[in-house]
């Protein structure tokens, strides 16, 4: 009597565990279903320079053409001050938000073309290994007191606007020049990679937005939005709607109308969209994303970043006197940038005469 | 029976050579799961959460796979196919967690796709990695608390057939 009862706790056990057997079956269908998708939705990034230009519906998008100042930031912040301490790498503040010495700054403003043009080759014969390559897609100009606009919206705390301001100055230089560059660094959970700061930077509080720059060109306007997060912990966006508030508060056209552009215009059409950061807009073109993962002389496997284990000044010394593929990645990135601009301002810069400036925008760039 | 016979039970499905390969195998199958979602990041195997977590997830969900399979080859145990795809699932979606970072995440077209507009598509990715060491680390309880009950459901079964024997 007693073995019937305990068989037939058996049988019921197996039962409900056949049946919850099946509905987890059926999650995992579902859950790799949804993964395919996700993949074929998400095609990889390209890992060689190609034409990957895609014309938004720019028929559908009215293009802004404002007469506004730009915003000048505080060269300091008391409530984020320069940290001379010496720290580890992998949690570091050493320097943080000290500006560039003038050599430092005129490493990145008078960078010879010449380094942008033996790039531009290597980069087109396929001899840089790191990746670099952009999809970007035709938008119509922004343009601010009849100039088109650079318009750049990354986070203090990210490890790919970390890397990639590096290409991203490199390439502003080419049309004019930065009166103040700042040192910074991504968040701890992403990299702690050394890295630029447009302006001071809020490294220790959350909510807030650096908007602002010193940069000057004839040729274009350099709009910057650091979203601001503690870079002692991990990568963080604060909320869309805390970004538009904060750049409403500034009373600045320009950086109004700039953060509608991307998320009310730009991110109507999937192609376009606001997805992550860095999120940047070069004259005619938007890019999604880094144009150039660079995060050391081989391209990174796992968590550890040589990058990481890089100081400002060993960065710039690269940069200063490229001989690796780091620093050569740099300014290939930067020319893909740079090709943008002057497809975008009809080649009126000094820079766009470089043969291989030319042939990166007759590959659509 | 005191508890410990769970141990006993996966010391006597790791002593069999067969089974080890098994877990070498689910393993090296479910890195490569991982890898493969998590390098659409940014077409690399990049990722921002600690690699021993990466690590104990493989290792947790082959484990756990591997119990899976003794269950059903050796008792006919249909139940323990629930726990392998369970199992089968963690390390996909520790790829998806981990995909999830400053760039584009492997995410978010997916959830432009179902409707979601780019705001909320962001919001949801960003929180993602926000905790993606936090999310990664619940997959690893997820795997280790279905290891308790496999072993716990074998020790019943094999309770159930002694007390008949």
């Amino acid at each position: 009597m007693e073995e019937t009862r305990e068989e037939r706790k058996l049988e019921r056990e197996e039962s409900s565990n056949r049946k919850i057997s099946y509905v987890a079956l059926a999650i995992a269908v579902v859950a790799l279903a949804v993964a395919a998708l996700a993949l074929v939705t998400k095609p990889a990034v390209p890992t060689q320079v190609q034409a990957t230009t895609t014309v938004a519906p720019a028929a559908k998008l009215v293009g802004y053409n404002i007469q506004s100042s730009l915003i000048t930031p505080p060269m300091y912040l008391p409530s984020a001050p320069v940290i001379t301490q010496q720290q580890p790498f992998g949690h570091r503040l050493t320097n943080i938000n000290q500006p560039f010495n003038s050599t430092e700054l005129s490493i990145i403003n008078n960078a010879p073309n010449s380094y942008f043009e033996t790039a531009g080759e290597m980069l087109l014969n396929k001899s840089i290994k790191n990746v670099v390559g952009a999809r970007a897609n035709i938008v119509p100009a922004f343009i601010v007191n009849g100039k088109p606009s650079v318009i750049y919206l990354g986070s203090i705390t990210c490890l790919f606007c970390s890397e990639n301001k590096w290409a991203m100055a490199l390439a502003l230089s080419r049309f004019g020049n930065f009166s103040a560059l700042f040192k910074g660094y991504s968040s701890f959970g992403d990299g702690d990679l050394p890295t630029i700061y447009w302006a001071p930077a809020n490294y220790n509080s959350s909510g807030t937005d650096s908007f602002g720059n010193f940069y000057h060109s004839n040729y274009i306007n350099f709009i910057s939005i650091d979203d601001e997060d503690p870079i002692t912990q991990g990568f963080n966006l604060n909320p869309i709607p805390v970004i538009e508030a904060n750049a409403n508060a500034t009373g600045n056209l320009a950086y109004e109308d700039a953060v509608s552009y991307i998320f009310n215009d730009l991110s109507k059409n999937s192609s376009t969209s606001f997805q992550g950061t860095p999120y940047t807009i070069w004259g005619n073109y938007q890019v999604g994303g880094a144009d150039a993962i660079d995060l050391g002389n081989s391209m990174p496997t796992g968590n550890s970043f040589p990058l990481t284990n890089m100081t400002h000044e060993q960065v710039l010394a690269q940069l200063a006197n490229p001989n690796d593929q780091f620093a050569w990645t740099e300014y290939a990135g930067a020319d893909l940038y740079v090709a943008m601009v002057c497809s975008s301002i009809n080649n009126t810069a000094p820079v766009c005469t470089l043969p291989a400036i030319q042939q990166l925008e007759k590959l659509g760039y | 029976m005191p508890k410990s016979q769970r141990l006993s039970i996966l010391a006597k499905i790791f002593k069999s050579p067969a089974y080890i390969a098994t877990a070498i195998a689910g393993a090296a199958a479910y890195y490569l799961l991982f890898y493969l979602f998590a390098k659409f990041n940014a077409g690399l195997f990049l990722v921002t959460v600690p690699m021993y977590l990466i690590y104990f997830l493989v290792a947790t969900g082959a484990i756990t796979l591997t119990i899976g399979v003794y269950g059903v080859a050796a008792y006919r145990r249909s139940s323990q196919i629930a726990t392998c795809s369970v199992s089968t699932l963690t390390p996909i979606v520790g790829g998806l967690v981990v995909s999830c970072g400053c760039g584009s995440a492997l995410l978010t077209p997916f959830l432009l796709t179902l409707g979601f507009n780019a705001l909320q598509a962001v919001a949801i990715s960003t929180a993602i990695a926000r905790y993606n060491s936090l999310l990664v680390t619940a997959l690893i309880i997820i795997n280790l608390l279905l290891m308790y009950y496999q072993l716990g459901s074998l020790r019943r079964f094999n309770e159930g057939k002694e007390s008949k024997g």
